[in-house]
């Protein structure tokens, strides 16, 4: 019964500066708490051998193979980029005629056999 | 003028969806499910030291599909502007899809199948699974081929599609 005003009367007590230094040492033990383990796994002993054998004789070979995919898919969009493309023949009739050198629908020229 | 260089959608839609399919391949398959890690074969993750060597080479293939994307994001960006290239919805989403499988497919045959650098589920059945992963690659492919088709019939340019009102009611609100 008599808990409540004493728990009210013991935080009117506390000056907003003992509060800013309290937030502020427990701030700072649970960030050392924390780091602690983080900042040991970069620099670990384990940390360190993966990163050697990572970056080692065969970095640049085993880059190559997981590129290979993205370089495949990088050539199929550099064809399918062709499909219905105007065709871009300076002499052509749709390129006279239009002011801002757009063409009229190809009628079937413009598109590449990987047309769906 | 009829808008008809779906190239220039198609091209877009394949690398986002390469780059969207590898980041699903990524965070499900590699990270939450701890399958298909990139180097499993060559250095299974069964201590620290590996798994730290595997997360690297996860870590650059994330990379590259985030390379993906960019390029994805650019190239539909300068479609977007140009008046020859038909704004479709149905050709961007089955790019994406096709996109998504091709990059399954692709890298299935090269690091499942040739190289051997790394299987869907190392283990006991990692055929299987490997076979699976190239089926489902095919079926995104077969599937994002005949949406494509079907959005054959778009061809007005980005804001020329019509108005919002007329597309729910095509009789017109009279």
């Amino acid at each position: 019964m008599n808990e409540a005003p004493l728990t009210l009367r013991m935080r009117r007590r506390a000056s907003p500066l003992a509060e800013r230094a309290r937030l502020t040492v427990t701030s700072l033990v649970f960030v050392i708490i924390t780091a602690a383990p983080a900042a040991a796994c970069p620099d670990c002993a384990e940390g360190r051998q993966a990163r050697a054998d990572v970056y080692g004789a065969d970095f640049t070979r085993q880059l190559m193979i997981l590129l290979v995919p993205f370089l495949l898919i990088g050539a199929v969009c550099s064809r399918v980029e062709r499909i219905g493309r105007p065709s871009r023949a300076p002499g052509s009739a749709g390129a006279a005629s239009r002011p801002d050198g757009l063409r009229d629908a190809p009628t079937g020229g413009g598109h590449s056999r990987l047309d769906p | 003028m009829q808008a008809t260089h779906r190239g220039a959608i198609i091209s877009a839609g394949i690398l986002l969806g390469t780059g969207m399919g590898g980041f699903i391949d990524g965070i499900v398959l590699h990270q939450l499910l701890q399958w298909h890690n990139m180097l499993s074969s060559v250095r299974p993750p069964l201590d620290l030291v590996d798994m730290k060597y595997n997360m690297v080479w996860d870590g650059l293939f994330h990379l590259f599909t985030w390379i993906m994307v960019a390029l994805g994001v650019w190239r539909l960006w300068v479609a977007g502007k140009r008046p020859e290239v038909p704004w479709s919805t149905r050709t961007l989403l089955g790019s994406l899809v096709l996109g998504w499988g091709l990059f399954n497919f692709i890298e299935g045959v090269i690091d499942h199948q040739l190289l051997g650098i790394h299987h869907v589920h190392p283990g006991q059945h990692q055929l299987a699974w490997d076979i699976g992963f190239l089926l489902f690659g095919l079926v995104q492919i077969g599937a994002g081929w005949l949406v494509i088709r079907s959005g054959r019939g778009d061809v007005l340019a980005r804001g020329h599609a019509a108005p919002r009102s007329e597309r729910l009611d095509p009789l017109g609100a009279r």
